[in-house]
């Protein structure tokens, strides 16, 4: 008897895992064909001093050892991207949360609503750059212009924004709030997940807004809120294109991120096979990230089908 | 029924995919650099492929590939004159693409790595040992030996720009120089004449403080800038007869004189805050609208093309420009240019090469360059061709710039070595003592060096 | 009595709570859509109007600009290319991931694991080191001036990273009754993918659909590197066209990039009546 169970559940597995390969299979193709040489060359070419024209030529260790114990703008670089890192996360994540709860109402012209706040995700970054540089400007800019009595009430400076090394990031990354049109669509494809009868039935047990917000809606959110985070942090280490189009990584290389340091590494220096090793330092640091964050959201991150992690 | 729809659906596509992909296959022929598909005539094609290739060869086909994409300004003038050269000889037949200039450089720096670049292309005359030294581009010195080429009509500087190793590998099509461009209403409010333009550095301090308002610590006008516009330190440094580096690439920012000069720059407006300064140059950022066109900057560095610009944006003040100011003492009359070159792809098929050669001795002829000029304003790199464009009293002094503009020296452990500086300049800018700022600088240039050194 | 008094003020507290909302829509919309209206103004700007930083409002309303921009390039010509691969690359993508992702989430299979980190880990290295080996690779395989590198990989996964990982989360999320009456009732895998599972996470689809669209129509640096025929360039190069060496012409910039943006914006508008219905799990408890 428990060996015929046995070996059905054996077969079932072997169903299972030739489906599971079958399923994945275009990604596994597409990994080995076609993936695979990029990203094996680039592994190389970090070891190895590439100028893109001639072929590179084998250096072993250098470029590392050059990054970590000859190279004054890596550590700064690095610890401008943390930072960068450390704010927009959780500005992030709170800003389109509650804008993806804000506009989950039907209200009247809520497509509307939706559309507005989604539009910034489609304009170009060169315009979008432009804009916000002027935005920005201390002097003639619109924030500031607009910001204008509340410094005179407080007898205040008026912000210096992108141009000043205090305040420049911050700036950055309020920029990238106004893109987050992106993020508060997944929360809202998320929210169209929950099921009424769960509403319903905290109605009639007299439940109030917020305990609705914290015991159902913001738990049955937590597998886009982790997918929301774990984007917004891979995307926050390679920040670099917009500190390129409007701030020359300045002021005082407060916005000279390690994507942009990379990047100038790369096709100013010409020296891909130094650009190469600096981009796997930062794929190594975050995949660590990552991972501590992937070994944290088992504790808080449920799946309605009572899955975990 | 929805489930057979999408089926259809994608079934469709991809049959759609695989036909397009059929037909694209096609021009992926030869060394797979598109060659053939570079051609731009205006009369549509059989397009099934792309164009055909010659059958027996008779022609040999050049692909040519620039900055003026279809759509710019002049592009169908300039396409008349580079499809003229199939014209004017039988050997040869040229094709070209222009691409749009943001993307320009990644475009080449992909086509190089993958060997596909075409087989004459515009480059920057700035950097040619980069490619001449990785063997990128190719020697033109035995083709023109062999021509008896004379390259004394061209630029003498801008020539010797593309020389690695003693062989040229480079020649200019076009040149550049900077002036000094003012706001002669500007001057007029403030009580000065034409005459009053500076020609000396003290002369421009003089001058252009008498012309600035500053009212309730908001700076309304200004007279001059020496961060704003064209100008930068390095154009300061030759002028004072001074060099960023010495001969073998080591960096000379730690010395007295340079640090004289950055003083200078820094101090000039010293008396205005600085957040205010910036609103200037920034206002040259957003919307390439800078304070000279927008008539609150009197006078500022630019290049040639500020003319065009002045021209286009219909400014209602009158504007004229000199030479640019040199220290009374020791002053060098010279200003930095940045001119675009034209470079043959080092194929291995020597038919292509020398075909490139024929296209670039065409487009170096005269009447062509001044044909492009007309195309796209960009003055020539040769002198009797500019001699032609001399129309107003504005055309003059630029004309007669050129002769005193030089190229940046290429060092290859810094190959942009200019825009490491800024942040440098931004740093002397917004507060940090300029010793600090070159020490800084120093020890930058020193570690790029040594980095570079040790790994090639 | 006591009910209706009851009724009214939760009825009030409704309708403050909805002028609330209204209130702070309004607000954010102008911060979100101020930025489209600046564009907007700078494309009927004339040039002398541009180099005025300081006054906001154009002296004059050049609405030719919005002719010029979109004659002065072959507008339909890139409209059209762009259309052609945003659509082949919607479909591949969709196909590629919505199988990896339902692999990722449902199903237990040798080397799962290890290969979802891999997958992560595809999108922490930087573009700018993939892009040169990847255009040499195509370049090796005689495959450049096609639309293949701009489409095929769609069909494989390859940059579909973030998909998979979206959907993954959607596809856990959907409850082990579906696919086990699925079984039950003898279907197999694909079966219950395709009939039971994904129109459960239509929005997320939906979603996938839309980002793919976005990204593939303003993506102007594949096509860049791997066209080299004027033809077959799309609308996003050819919108770079207008800021030149010298000069920027950011009023024609702007009104060609706004004329761009409405395919995608529509079809966010359209896909948005989908987020709208929702689904409903009646009967079954999560």
């Amino acid at each position: 008897m428990k060996n015929i169970a046995k070996k059905q559940k054996q077969r079932k597995l072997n169903a299972e895992a030739r489906a599971g390969l079958l399923f994945a299979s275009p990604f596994i193709i597409g990994l080995v064909v076609l993936t695979a040489f990029p990203f094996l060359a680039s592994l190389y070419f970090s070891f190895t001093n590439y100028n893109m024209k001639s072929a590179p030529t084998f250096l072993g260790l250098k470029n590392y050892i050059i990054m970590f114990t000859n190279d004054s703008l890596f550590w700064p670089s690095m610890w401008n991207t943390f930072v960068h890192v450390l704010i927009s996360v959780p500005l992030n994540l709170v800003f389109s949360l509650m804008l993806a709860l804000l506009l989950n109402n039907r209200v009247k012209g809520i497509n509307i609503y939706r559309t507005v706040y989604y539009l910034p995700n489609v304009v170009s970054m060169v315009a979008m750059s432009l804009l916000w540089l002027w935005m920005f400007q201390p002097g003639f800019g619109l924030i500031n212009q607009f910001l204008g009595p509340i410094y005179r009430l407080l007898g205040a400076e008026p912000i210096g924004w992108l141009s000043d090394p205090s305040t420049s990031k911050l700036s950055i990354a309020l920029m990238g709030l106004w893109t987050c049109g992106g993020s508060m669509v997944i929360y809202l494809a998320q929210l169209q997940d929950i099921p009424k009868d769960l509403y319903e039935s905290a109605d009639i047990d007299g439940a109030g807004m917020w305990s609705r917000l914290f015991k159902i809606t913001l738990p049955l959110m937590t597998p886009s809120i982790f997918y929301n985070v774990v984007m917004s942090i891979i995307s926050g280490f390679q920040v670099f294109m917009q500190a390129f189009i409007m701030t020359n990584g300045g002021p005082a290389r407060s916005t000279y991120y390690y994507g942009y340091y990379l990047y100038d590494k790369a096709f100013k220096d010409g020296q891909m096979g130094y650009a190469s090793a600096m981009a796997w330092i930062l794929l190594i640091i975050t995949l660590i990230v990552t991972m501590i964050f992937f070994a944290f959201s088992k504790k808080w991150v449920f799946y309605m089908s009572g899955e975990n992690g | 029924m929805k489930k057979n729809v999408k089926r259809v659906l994608a079934l469709l596509l991809a049959g759609a995919m695989t036909l397009s992909l059929a037909a694209c296959g096609d021009s992926g022929t030869g060394d797979g650099d598109g060659k053939n598909d570079g051609q731009t005539d205006q009369k549509e094609q059989d397009s099934k492929g792309g164009t055909e290739d010659t059958p027996s060869g008779e022609k040999t086909q050049i692909t040519f590939w620039h900055i003026i994409p279809e759509g710019s300004d002049g592009y169908d003038s300039l396409n008349e004159l580079i499809m003229n050269f199939n014209n004017v000889q039988d050997k040869y037949e040229i094709t070209h693409v222009g691409y749009p200039f943001l993307d320009y450089f990644s475009k080449m720096t992909t086509a190089f790595a993958g060997d596909v670049a075409p087989d004459v292309f515009m480059y920057t005359m700035d950097d040619v040992p980069t490619r001449a030294a990785a063997g990128t581009i190719a020697n033109l010195t035995p083709y023109m030996e062999a021509d008896g080429y004379d390259t004394s009509d061209l630029y003498e500087a801008e020539v010797a720009a593309g020389v690695y190793d003693g062989n040229q590998y480079a020649l200019p099509m076009s040149s550049t120089c900077r002036v000094l461009w003012y706001n002669l209403d500007l001057f007029k409010d403030a009580g000065l004449s034409e005459e009053d333009v500076p020609t000396t550095w003290e002369e421009l301090y003089d001058v252009a403080h008498k012309m600035d308002i500053v009212e309730d610590g908001v700076i309304k006008q200004l007279g001059f800038d020496p961060t704003a516009g064209e100008a930068n330190y390095h154009q300061f440094l030759w002028q004072a007869g001074l060099d960023y580096f010495d001969a073998e690439g080591n960096p000379l920012l730690d010395q007295e004189p340079q640090k004289e000069v950055l003083q200078w720059m820094v101090d000039f407006n010293k008396d205005y805050p600085a957040s205010q300064l910036q609103a200037f140059t920034d206002a040259g950022k957003v919307l390439a609208a800078d304070g000279f066109l927008s008539g609150q900057l009197a006078m500022m560095v630019a290049n040639d093309q500020k003319y065009a610009a002045l021209k286009y944006a219909n400014v209602d003040f009158e504007y004229g420009c000199v030479p640019m100011p040199v220290p009374a003492e020791g002053g060098v009359r010279s200003n930095w240019s940045s001119c675009w070159s034209l470079e043959a792809f080092n194929t291995k098929d020597e038919a292509k090469i020398k075909g490139a050669w024929e296209f670039i001795k065409y487009m170096l002829e005269p009447e062509n360059m001044e044909a492009f000029y007309n195309s796209q304003g960009w003055l020539t790199a040769s002198k009797t061709a500019n001699e032609n464009l001399r129309t107003d009293d504005i055309m003059n002094v630029i004309i007669d710039e050129i002769a005193y503009s030089r190229e940046k020296t290429y060092f290859d452990f810094a190959p942009k070595w200019h825009e490491d500086w800024n942040q440098f300049m931004e740093l002397a800018k917004t507060g940090t003592p300029v010793e600090e700022v070159l020490a800084q600088a120093q020890q930058f240039y020193l570690e790029k060096k040594v980095n570079f050194e040790s790994t090639n | 009595m006591k009910k209706g008094k009851k009724l009214r003020s939760r009825k009030r507290t409704r309708l403050i709570q909805s002028i609330i909302i209204h209130i702070v829509l309004l607000g954010l919309g102008l911060f979100f859509v101020f930025p489209l209206v600046w564009m907007f103004i700078t494309a009927l700007k004339s040039p002398n109007d541009m180099v005025n930083v300081a006054s906001f409002f154009p002296k004059e309303l050049i609405w030719e600009n919005f002719k010029t921009a979109l004659t002065r390039i072959p507008f339909t010509r890139y409209f059209g290319n762009s259309l052609f691969i945003t659509a082949a690359c919607i479909v591949g993508t969709i196909f590629s991931s919505s199988l990896a992702a339902y692999a990722f989430a449902k199903l237990k299979w040798p080397g799962k694991g290890p290969l979802f980190v891999v997958m992560l880990a595809l999108m922490m290295i930087p573009a700018q080191v993939i892009q040169i080996p990847m255009f040499v690779m195509y370049s090796k395989l005689n495959l450049l001036n096609t639309y293949v590198p701009l489409i095929v990989p769609c069909f494989f996964g390859v940059g579909c990273s973030m998909y998979i990982f979206l959907l993954r989360q959607f596809f856990q999320g959907v409850p082990k009754e579906i696919s086990e009456s699925g079984r039950i009732d003898g279907a197999g895998y694909f079966r219950i993918f395709w009939s039971l599972v994904l129109p459960l996470a239509k929005p997320a689809m939906l979603t996938v659909g839309l980002f793919t669209f976005m990204f593939t129509w303003n993506d102007f640096f594949a096509p860049l590197i791997y066209v080299t025929d004027p033809k077959k360039l799309t609308l996003a190069v050819g919108l770079r066209t207008f800021q030149t060496q010298y000069t920027a012409q950011y009023n024609l910039m702007m009104a060609a990039a706004l004329v761009a943006m409405i395919p995608t914006v529509l079809l966010f508008f359209l896909a948005q009546k989908k987020f709208i219905e929702g689904i409903t799990f009646s009967g079954i408890k999560g």
